[in-house]
């Protein structure tokens, strides 16, 4: 695969990981995912695969996007390594988005670990989700509070319920010590040969035991078993992870930016 | 014009402009810019115009950058619309943090309601070049940046490099200048116009709009199209520019070393 090619490849495996489990149509040059069962799952409820090119019809994309996600409390639209220059320069324009930028990398030969030994668990029926969920609350109230805000039951539900319509094209796995479950993480097999493994969580207390390694050994894996050649990871750009996964052997591709805007909810 | 040229004129246009008045050359599939006169003035001592996207090219790129530079400096890279994606990606993985700025196009007419009478000169003289001095440094503070003389000395040496081919010109009122905007015709249809100011105490006189439309048309009369602009993104005169005609482009973004590297 071919660099251009690898780079076109790995933002379709990007946004069809987010596609996996809504609602997905095409509109002007892009791809439109919805899921007004879970209206706040914003990466469900999103514009990817931006290819629009002209004024006109960047301006009719965001005119469509205001229409198609109309009593929805944000906007999202992705700029990926292929959307056209003006996109962003339009949304940039526009003002009132922040800008979450992701950095991509990509693994194309063996990953450089030797993973100790750790057991690793599927994740699969209600006690497993339970404990994945108890752990996905960890993992909000330690990390992710920037993004969502203060945990938040009601919504964390509705975000797993979510994230579990992605099964099973996406397996998760827990690494399992001391008799319960310490980290996850999920692999999925693309559907253009570019695979990804994504949603990386360890408990505080059981970090820097070789579990994540272990994890993205074996989840590059699966990947692998069931048809990916390269395999992607994210990595928030401002965070350490990323240093890891070089060291891996994964090789940075490309830097995802989500243009996100809140909208006041109507009175 | 399509758009796809546009905009690669455009980049090569914003780069030309930034490398006026330094030394310029090309490797690596990247075009640098180094000062002698000005080495901590980071737009006249960087890399650009990156066209190289194999791991291995970067690699070789990020090494003659570090040893192109003299001092314990390592050079910002602006990033444009073109420069393959694995070059932020790979600088982001080092520790780089970026700063974005959005350029607009003006193909068209200026939409300027009407034309207000301000006397427009141009920056010849040694006094013309003072009297714009003096109204630069009312910006520097309000950006509180540093007054530091020789910065301030090896900063405005670098500036006037650009003439003749940039072009300064001052709004005058009561006497002084007021406002000033440079001009640049470009090499490839493709020109530029950079860094507008208007005193604190003469804003919305129309002196920006009157600037705008004098250096639109004296560019266009040497020779240019399009017109291109750039501006911070969190800035209100996209708003202005937007207003006046200029559509939205390109963002581009400037990769600064993570300190003390």
């Amino acid at each position: 695969m071919n660099g251009s090619e690898l780079l076109s490849r790995a933002c379709e495996t990007i946004a069809g990981y987010q596609a996996l489990g809504n609602e997905r149509f095409e509109a002007h040059s892009a791809t439109f995912l919805r899921n007004a069962a879970t209206p706040r799952r914003q990466d469900a409820n999103s514009v990817v695969l931006i290819r629009s090119e002209s004024q006109a019809e960047i301006e009719a994309l965001v005119q469509l996007a205001e229409t198609a996600y109309a009593g929805f409390g944000h906007r999202r639209f992705e700029v990926d390594a292929l959307t056209p220059a003006a996109v962003g320069a339009r949304l940039t324009l526009e003002g009132g988005f922040k800008i979450e930028e992701i950095l991509v990398l990509v693994l194309e030969g063996g990953l450089q670990a030797s993973p100790r030994e750790v057991e690793i668990r599927e994740v699969s029926g209600e006690a497993d989700w339970a404990a994945y969920r108890r752990l996905d609350e960890r993992w909000w109230r330690e990390s992710n509070t920037a993004y969502f805000g203060p945990y938040d039951a009601d919504l964390h539900a509705e975000l797993s319920r979510s994230f579990r319509t992605k099964s099973p094209a996406v397996r998760s796995w827990f690494a399992w010590v001391d008799g319960g479950a310490r980290a996850y993480l999920s692999s999925w097999p693309g559907e253009n040969g570019v695979g990804m493994v994504e949603d990386l969580f360890t408990e505080k207390e059981y970090r820097h035991r070789g579990l994540a390694t272990a994890l993205i050994a074996h989840c590059v894996a699966d990947a692998r078993a069931r048809g990916a050649g390269p395999v992607l990871i994210s990595a928030d750009v401002n965070d350490t992870p990323k240093q890891m996964y070089a060291a891996l052997g994964f090789r940075p591709l490309f830097v995802n930016r989500a243009y996100r805007r809140l909208i006041e909810p109507p009175p | 014009m399509a758009d796809r040229d546009l905009v690669r004129r455009a980049c090569a246009t914003a780069f030309g402009f930034a490398a006026l008045g330094g030394e310029r050359f090309e490797a690596h599939a990247a075009a640098f810019i180094r000062s002698e006169i000005a080495p901590t003035r980071h737009d006249a001592n960087h890399v650009g115009l990156v066209r190289t996207s194999g791991a291995d090219e970067i690699e070789a790129l990020l090494a003659y950058a570090r040893s192109s530079y003299a001092g314990p400096n390592r050079p910002r890279f602006d990033l444009d619309a073109l420069t393959p994606p694995q070059v932020a990606a790979r600088l982001i993985l080092e520790g780089f943090s970026s700063e974005e700025f959005l350029y607009l196009i003006l193909e068209g007419d200026l939409r300027a309601r009407r034309k207000p009478a301000v006397d427009i000169r141009e920056v010849t003289t040694d006094a013309d070049w003072q009297a714009y001095i003096d109204l630069d440094l009312i910006w520097w503070q309000d950006l509180a940046w540093t007054r530091d003389a020789d910065l301030v000395e090896q900063n405005y040496a670098f500036e006037r490099l650009k003439m003749p081919a940039a072009r300064y010109w001052c709004a005058y009122l009561a006497g002084a200048p007021r406002a000033f905007l440079a001009a640049w015709r470009g090499e490839n249809g493709v020109g530029m116009i950079e860094y507008l100011f208007t005193h604190p105490d003469y804003r919305h006189r129309g002196l920006a709009t009157a600037l705008i439309a004098h250096c639109v048309a004296d560019v266009r009369k040497r020779g240019a199209g399009p017109i291109v602009i750039g501006t911070e993104v969190g800035d209100t005169p996209k708003r202005m520019y937007a207003a006046l005609g200029f559509r939205p482009l390109m963002v581009n973004r400037v990769y600064f070393p993570p300190a003390g590297v």
